[in-house]
């Protein structure tokens, strides 16, 4: 879409069933390739519409409906670091983990959601926002319990932080 | 007799995968057939066998193909798109001659589509699928039972043959719950020299292959592979005729279509209608010799599907459009109803006489 | 007088969310409508939802 006409603006919102295990591929190489677009990628450790299935990034012991008896990394592996994996790509510009768990993370998603997009009207090249996010209902907790969860499990997995600047020693930011 | 439990359509499929002797399973999650997945990825760990959630439908066929190569009865399930997805993986099993299960439990489409049940990829089940000349043994079950019967059968005729077999059912039979008996579901013993299972320096090794740079060589392989086909098509048809004695009319359905059909031919009846219903319950092979009988025998057919008008054509082929063919069809997730097809019966009573 | 100190973006739509209660899909749609108001480039986004809860970021039925 983005190379049918370079003036749009187009992102993209997708899980992590989406990029992270079905669209593995298509991310990687776009991300190599440098796409002038943004995404936002929402891993809430489960595949929430299907009925809550393993995703990639389920933590390991985590019971799902494929993973029963919990997530056993010895036949199954472990879980995928999306930011970090494509930080080692030569091409991607912007990669950033965010959550919204409190008012001071949702500030920061919002920074960074906003330069994503700015990245994007300024011709930057490939954007992604990881947001940490909850999946209650899936997860068999209330959206409180759900959010504790997050902090206390999800969020030593998959750190919070700037992966990849292209522009950021350039502008000091 | 046999003890009965009540088990859901996508749950019966399993449970007569593993009494069929599968103990390897790779699947997506994917409404309608997700429960598939769930029930394996339970069971599997229980009796030592092997679950793997794929990282995509693709990635499953694939894994299948690892696990057919070695001789062992190996199964994957999906829905539509995700069918879709692993026909380039079915046909290269065919041209390997690999045998294995295919589960397609079928939603509304094209594209994405729907969740709600359909049955428009017949096309795609009996005309191979995937790219090449190939067919897959398909089976069309009608009840909870036979999710559990055609399953134990499918993986016997795909190791007789060397073929791959496809279950085709839709999301109402996966979701629906019947009384249903496990017992008496029989393994055969099929001749497996050809698997790769180490030579152990003992054997000439064995090849799993589907290219080959010599067009006649291929050509053979193709020639050799339809002479199979030919077997399974004069031995291995199955269907149910239901009220066809002293028939005028005939309805043609298959899966949930024939459950509302029967519905509607028991109305016809008390009507005064003389209708009846073949049932093909291989789709491939599509049981033409009944229905070229009956188009000497009945006035006209009324054919019932959840699609635009597929096994339609295979009516029209196998009864060499002697008669007229009238279709009751709903789609994008939508069922006939049974007065929906009951007025097609009627309409098909009023005409006669050779087309 | 009063002030208005938050309120739905202009480029998220109105209408019902279709996610369950407490699912945080809600906010980042909020997040992702503010930045795109912000930066004023609503015109010219073109969104692309995957399959999964996220589709419902484009389904309005």
């Amino acid at each position: 879409m983005k190379r049918s006409d370079p003036s749009k603006i187009v992102f993209t919102y997708q899980g992590d069933g989406d990029l992270a295990s079905i669209g593995t591929a298509e991310t990687v190489h776009s991300a190599a390739r440098n796409e002038n677009i943004t995404i936002i990628f929402i891993n809430n450790a489960i595949y929430g519409m299907t009925g809550g299935q393993m995703a990639p990034t389920s933590l390991p012991g985590q019971v799902t409906q494929t993973s029963p008896y919990g997530r056993d990394v010895n036949t199954v592996g472990y879980p995928v670091r999306i930011c970090e994996m494509l930080s080692q790509l030569e091409g991607p510009s912007y990669l950033e983990r965010v959550a919204v768990n409190n008012v001071k993370n949702v500030k920061a998603a919002k920074k960074a959601i906003k330069k994503a997009f700015q990245n994007q009207v300024e011709g930057k090249g490939f954007s992604l926002i990881e947001v940490v996010s909850t999946c209650p209902t899936n997860w068999g907790k209330t959206p409180e319990k759900a959010m504790e969860w997050l902090e206390e499990n999800m969020l030593p997995y998959y750190p919070l932080g700037v992966y990849k600047d292209k522009y950021a020693d350039k502008e000091g930011k | 007799m046999a003890d009965k439990v009540l088990m859901k359509g996508n749950e019966a499929i399993a449970e007569a995968a593993i009494m069929a002797g599968c103990r390897f399973y790779f699947g997506y999650p994917i409404t309608p057939q997700t429960e598939v997945a769930a029930y394996m990825a339970k069971r599997m760990p229980k009796i030592g066998g092997t679950f793997l959630q794929a990282e995509s439908e693709i990635a499953a066929i694939n894994m299948c193909i690892g696990v057919a190569s070695t001789g062992k009865r190996v199964m994957t399930s999906s829905s539509s798109p995700g069918i879709s997805l692993k026909e380039e993986g079915i046909s290269y099993m065919a041209g390997c001659d690999l045998p294995a299960l295919i589960v397609n439990v079928e939603r509304g489409g094209p594209g994405l589509g729907g969740i709600q049940p359909s049955q428009s990829d017949y096309f795609q089940a009996t005309r191979g699928g995937g790219h090449g000349d190939y067919h897959l043994f398909v089976v069309a079950p009608a009840s909870v039972q036979e999710m559990v019967s055609l399953t134990a059968h499918a993986f016997n005729v795909a190791e007789k043959y060397r073929v791959p077999a496809m279950l085709l059912a839709d999301g109402t039979l996966g979701q629906m719950m019947e009384p249903v008996s496990i017992e008496g579901i029989t393994v055969e013993d099929h001749d497996k020299s050809w698997a790769l299972t180490g030579t152990d320096c003992k054997r000439k090794h064995n090849i799993i292959n589907s290219l080959s740079l010599l067009p006649e060589e291929l050509e053979q392989w193709n020639l050799e592979r339809y002479k199979r086909y030919e077997k399974i098509e004069a031995e291995e048809p199955m269907w149910e005729e239901y009220m066809m004695d002293d028939a005028d009319v005939c309805v043609v359905a298959f899966g949930i279509a024939s459950r509302v059909s029967r519905n509607a031919i028991k109305a016809a009846r008390a009507q005064g209608i003389k209708v009846g219903m073949i049932r093909p319950i291989t789709l491939w092979p599509f049981p033409k010799k009944p229905l070229l009988a009956a188009a000497d025998k009945v006035k006209s057919f009324v054919t019932v599907e959840l699609n635009m008008g597929q096994m339609v054509e295979d009516v029209e082929l196998a009864t060499r459009c002697k008669r007229p063919i009238l279709m009751a069809n709903r789609v994008g997730g939508c069922i006939p109803t049974p007065e929906q097809v009951l007025a097609q019966i009627v309409e098909a009573n009023k005409l006669g006489g050779a087309q | 007088m009063g002030e208005i100190v938050f309120q739905k973006p202009k480029s998220l739509c109105d209408v019902p969310l279709h996610y369950c209660p407490g699912c945080t899909h809600g906010i980042v749609h909020r997040l992702v409508a503010e930045a795109i108001d912000e930066l004023g480039i609503e015109g010219q986004t073109i969104g692309v939802a995957s399959v999964g809860c996220s589709v419902f970021t484009l389904l309005r039925a």
